[in-house]
């Protein structure tokens, strides 16, 4: 791949070809739960944003710079109609109209005439979705883990230092699993597993044979989700999503969904929030192997892959097909945007049956469950 | 001196005119004795680089970055034959050679295909060595302090956020002694000093002191090390060498070997902790000087002419005929290299690499009595 290749693939401001590929999927931005009458800054493909809900309890999304002089509207009101900014008092409804210039002569036809940015939002799976591409937007996809009821689902997110395209491929890169994750999973430490990667409408279904086990089953969902199956002993199985959140060009946020069945016991939401973690420090331990925390090990390995990673200097084998098949559908949706097509994975119409994804898991004690 | 001199006289990194003359000789990258079972970060020259010991003992430096896919080979782990990478196991050896990929087919042959960009490592004194440059690598120079047993060596090394030459520069500048370390050696403060320097085949000895007493003598080899003597008020004698080392080109590296004459032996070398500093902080304290600590005199200065000094903007005076002749020869010393020749003080004689001695004294302090001499070979 060339400079210029991987340049094309990995930066999403405004404006670059991944950029507007990837302004075409609605995002996670923050936790429905932690949305209130303060005003959150968030970050999304490179945009400054600011979150608020107001009176009617919508979730809104502005510009997070005030259109008059260019104050930060995070240290904004909220109002029953809006959010009103702290220099000059300037008041914004959520769709973007300007309500109110409390200094400017009563009557002034500048405040009609003022609209900032408002991007549309919607709450599913206790998180805020926000679409910042062109209209009309697609339907946020009904994702099992997003939409189903009667289970236990517990929301989570942590902040990666690097670009999402390392974050992604490491979705698409069952092989690290042997290295990256030998400590978690000793049974297959540095064996050779066969990887069946197969192409589907919302991205690639990947199997993954250990030598004499069976197949474990995961799903990567374009541009840079992943959906896998959770099997612990003495645990409840789990469902998991990863949707990794291009914050910008060098920084990723992974917010993670865990569901457990309820069992008819009803719905319930954990918002476990956001963990911290700071930039270039991992735990520590002693496992005879990198010695790296479970919970840090894919953070460590990719932010140690550069803000960027450079893929005009890399050696790729015959194990990497899944990374390689994911740059290709990576390089074919940009054009498909670029010729005003709809990338893969946009759903118009598809009406309210909720996506469902086959796992299959081989339980730590050997047993084999299945989703 | 235009910008372009300038540039091509100070930038380090791969391919520049420097660079390929600094990658000729072999500069000290970490404590021998705190490279054990983990991949340590170095990085040289411009280069991020991973140090290693394997089971055999000896040590390794690859690239820092693993070719598969770019990983940090410092999050890896240390094998008994070599290194491997934590994100698909790739393992290499100290050489390069790359000797397993778990997740390829066993009888794939890209294992045999990829080579890992590896370099030399070798051991003296309590420091490791590395060369960056082509072979055959010249041998690693024995000078007396890193060989001689009969004295206490501790070893330490700073960070200067400074070029390399501001810093080397800095030791072919007897004239800064008096004014900028005033506080430590107040009998000759504001003096003018005289000195008067030999060429030699590793760069220069320098003879320097004030007006009648010109007993100090100190040895500058090329291209960045100082080997003299210091015996600042309230300090026993000691010899040092400094390597300064160009970690790249913003930042420098000061290796400091001390050592102390003593017949009271064996003794181990003690390895300090790196000195973390940060540009231009420093403790300010009340000298009725420059405030600024003795052990930061030198860093201070030299970081305050910026990350990369513009000398397109110098005014020079006779003092600073120290400079002036470093500046020739590295230059001289650049354009050897290009035209293909061994650049000086690089050695290929082992006889002549036993014990690499130098005659240094110091004369004004008032620990200087009795300093004792280096036996010479």
């Amino acid at each position: 791949m060339t400079p210029e290749e991987n340049e094309r693939l990995a930066r999403i401001g405004p404006g670059t070809p991944a950029g507007n590929l990837m302004r075409r999927y609605w995002w996670p931005v923050w936790f429905s739960e932690l949305t209130a009458d303060k005003p959150v800054p968030v970050r999304l493909l490179g945009e400054d944003l600011v979150l608020f809900r107001d009176a009617s309890g919508a979730a809104a999304l502005l510009d997070r710079r005030c259109p008059h002089r260019g104050a930060s509207l995070d240290l904004g009101r909220v109002e029953d109609d809006g959010l009103r900014c702290c220099y000059h008092g300037w008041k914004f409804a959520g769709d973007g109209r300007c309500l109110e210039m409390p200094a400017e002569p009563p009557g002034s036809p500048l405040v009609a005439e003022t609209r900032t940015t408002a991007y549309p939002t919607q709450e599913a799976g206790g998180l805020v979705f926000a679409y910042l591409g062109p209209d009309p937007a697609p339907q946020l996809p009904r994702y099992d883990n997003l939409f189903r009821g009667d289970c236990i689902r517990r929301v989570s997110a942590s902040f990666e230092q690097c670009n999402w395209m390392q974050r992604a491929e490491n979705a698409v890169d069952q092989m690290h699993s042997i290295a990256l994750h030998a400590a978690v999973y000793p049974e297959f430490a540095l064996k050779r597993p066969e990887v069946d990667w197969q192409r589907t409408w919302y991205g690639v279904r990947a199997a993954f044979k250990v030598p004499d086990g069976a197949a474990k089953v995961s799903h990567f969902i374009f541009p840079s989700h992943s959906r896998y199956f959770g099997a612990r002993v003495n645990e409840d199985a789990s469902h998991n999503c990863n949707l990794r959140v291009p914050v910008d060009d060098v920084t990723t946020l992974t917010f993670s969904i865990r569901l457990r069945e309820a069992r008819g016991k009803g719905d319930e939401l954990i918002t476990a929030g956001l963990r911290e973690v700071e930039p270039g420090r991992y735990q520590r331990v002693e496992d005879g192997w990198w010695g790296l925390a479970s919970r840090d090990q894919d953070r460590a390995c990719q932010e140690s892959q550069g803000p960027i990673a450079d893929r005009s200097r890399e050696i790729l084998g015959t194990s990497d097909r899944g990374v390689i098949m994911f740059r290709r559908m990576l390089s074919e949706a940009i054009d498909a945007v670029e010729r005003g097509e709809d990338p893969p994975g946009i759903l118009r119409g598809a009406g309210d049956d909720i996506i469902t994804f086959d796992a299959q898991k081989i339980r730590d004690d050997g047993e084999v469950i299945e989703a | 001196m235009t910008p372009e001199e300038n540039e091509r006289l100070a930038r380090i990194g791969p391919g520049t005119p420097a660079g390929n003359l600094l990658r000729r000789y072999w500069w000290p990258v970490w404590f021998s004795s705190k490279v054990t079972d983990k991949p340590v970060p170095v990085r040289l020259l411009g280069e991020d680089l991973v140090l290693f010991r394997d089971g055999t003992g000896a040590c390794g430096v690859l690239d820092r970055r693993c070719p598969h896919r770019g990983a940090s080979l410092e999050l890896g782990r240390v094998e008994a034959d070599g290194l491997r990478c934590c994100y698909h196991g790739w393992k290499f050896d100290r050489t390069g050679r790359c000797l397993d990929m778990p997740a390829e087919p066993p009888d794939t042959p890209l294992k045999d295909e990829v080579r890992h960009c590896a370099y030399r490592a070798e051991e003296l004194g309590g420091l490791v060595f590395a060369y960056l440059g082509p072979e055959p690598a010249p041998l690693l120079p024995r000078y007396d302090v890193m060989v001689r047993e009969d004295c206490k060596r501790t070893v330490s090394v700073k960070t200067d956020h400074c070029n390399w030459l501001q810093r080397i520069e800095n030791g072919h500048d007897p004239a800064h002694l008096g004014i900028l370390h005033a506080a430590g050696y107040p009998q000759i403060a504001l003096q003018r000093n005289v000195f008067s320097r030999e060429k030699t085949w590793y760069g220069f000895r320098t003879t320097s002191g004030f007006e009648d007493d010109m007993a100090k003598v100190s040895h500058q080899i090329f291209p960045s090390h100082t080997r003299r003597v210091g015996a600042r008020v309230g300090d026993p004698p000691r010899h040092y060498i400094h390597y300064r080392v160009p970690i790249d080109d913003t930042h420098t590296a000061t290796w400091s070997v001390q050592v102390e004459i003593s017949d009271e032996g064996p003794f181990e070398t003690v390895c300090r902790d790196w000195v973390q500093t940060e540009r231009m902080v420093y403790q300010r304290e009340d000298d009725g000087w420059w405030g600024i600590p003795s052990r930061d005199q030198d860093r201070i200065a030299q970081e305050s002419q910026g990350p990369i000094h513009d000398r397109s903007r110098e005014t020079l005076g006779t003092s600073d005929s120290g400079i002036v002749q470093f500046r020739r020869l590295l230059a001289e010393q650049i354009t050897a290299v290009a035209e293909g020749r061994d650049p000086m003080g690089v050695i290929r004689d082992p006889e002549k690499n036993a014990c690499i001695a130098f005659d240094a004294t110091m004369n004004f302090a008032d620990g200087a009595k009795g300093a004792p001499e280096m036996i010479s070979t």
